[in-house]
């Protein structure tokens, strides 16, 4: 019987190693708040600098990116009412469909991007591009945006 | 006996261990920035009145021509026009011969003129230090027009060498 007893548990034990083992299929972003600044100011009419940030998605499932937004609008680069014509890609290894050129703020949020592989973590690269009027100048100041990207499995 | 409750049991514990995938999503936050710095720029920093941009050729003494040139000036800060005279000083000039030469800046300045002021950098000319003229901004606002009038007189005692007349003035904004 003692032994009987040791064996379940020796059993047990071993099961419960090997379920361990296991990985839960899921996705993270990992480094999290990202925050990116295009570093060239915009000192005329028509310049159009560009920023990108290296985001870690940590996965062990495939997993497709999703483009939205909290409130509508939030996509554009603003102050004070004035708007700079926003454009964003999204390019990676890990993307099956990445963005060769740059995608309309609006475009951006109706993409979805395959992530076909399990990782484990595959960095993904998010471009901004912030264009000044060419036939005026755009009233001064810093210019805001936020986008979510969502992971989903 | 014993062993099939054993086995029995394992399979169960493992029924309860095994991972079961379950699809979820995992949201990442982008928070992006752009700087625009204040700046004042003329949209056309070249330009040029040529012979067909007046009001016609000087044909006679005492006679007056006409030009006016419209600049456009993009900024997004008040900014502070200020005249000099580049070629010939600005005055037209061809060889040894020159035209009585006057200006004007009318537009989008606080204070345009309304009257020609001469070529010259003395009391009261157009290219005297002093002579600057002030482009206010409001936001959202960031094209000014500007004109530039220009004005030949011929001698009033003689005909002028015949021939093309030139000069330059150099308008430059800062803020």
């Amino acid at each position: 019987m003692r032994h009987d007893i040791v064996r379940i548990a020796v059993v047990v034990a071993g099961l419960i190693c090997a379920a361990g083992g296991l990985a839960l299929g899921g996705a993270n972003w990992s480094g999290q708040p990202y925050t990116l600044a295009v570093p060239d100011h915009i000192t005329g009419a028509g310049q159009a600098p560009s920023g990108s940030l290296v985001m870690t998605l940590d996965h062990d499932t495939p997993c497709t990116i999703t483009v939205s937004v909290a409130k509508a609008g939030d996509e554009v680069l603003a102050s004070a009412g004035d708007v700079l014509v926003t454009s964003y890609k999204l390019t990676g290894a890990a993307l099956q469909n990445g963005d060769a050129d740059w995608v309309a703020s609006s475009t951006f949020l109706t993409r979805n991007y395959s992530v076909p592989e399990t990782g484990p973590s595959d960095g993904i690269t998010i471009w901004v591009r912030a264009a000044a009027s060419s036939d005026r100048a755009t009233n001064a100041g810093t210019y805001s945006a936020s986008v979510i990207l969502t992971a989903s499995w | 006996m014993r062993r099939t409750w054993m086995v029995l049991t394992a399979v169960a514990v493992v029924l309860m261990l095994v991972p079961t995938a379950s699809a979820g999503s995992a949201p990442a936050v982008v928070s992006i920035t752009a700087t625009v710095d204040s700046f004042a720029e003329w949209a056309n920093p070249s330009p040029g009145i040529g012979a067909e941009n007046w009001t016609g050729h000087v044909g006679a003494v005492n006679q007056t021509r006409t030009a006016t040139l419209a600049l456009t000036l993009y900024a997004n800060v008040a900014t502070t026009i200020t005249p000099t005279g580049s070629t010939n000083s600005g005055i037209l000039t061809n060889g040894a011969e020159t035209l009585s030469t006057s200006y004007q800046i009318t537009g989008d300045v606080t204070d345009p003129d309304i009257a020609y002021m001469p070529a010259g950098t003395g009391s009261g000319e157009f290219f005297e230090a002093t002579n600057t003229y002030t482009v206010t901004h409001a936001a959202g606002d960031g094209s000014h027009g500007i004109n530039l009038l220009v004005q030949a007189v011929s001698p009033d005692n003689r005909a002028p060498d015949a021939g093309d007349y030139t000069c330059g003035v150099t308008l430059t904004a800062s803020w």
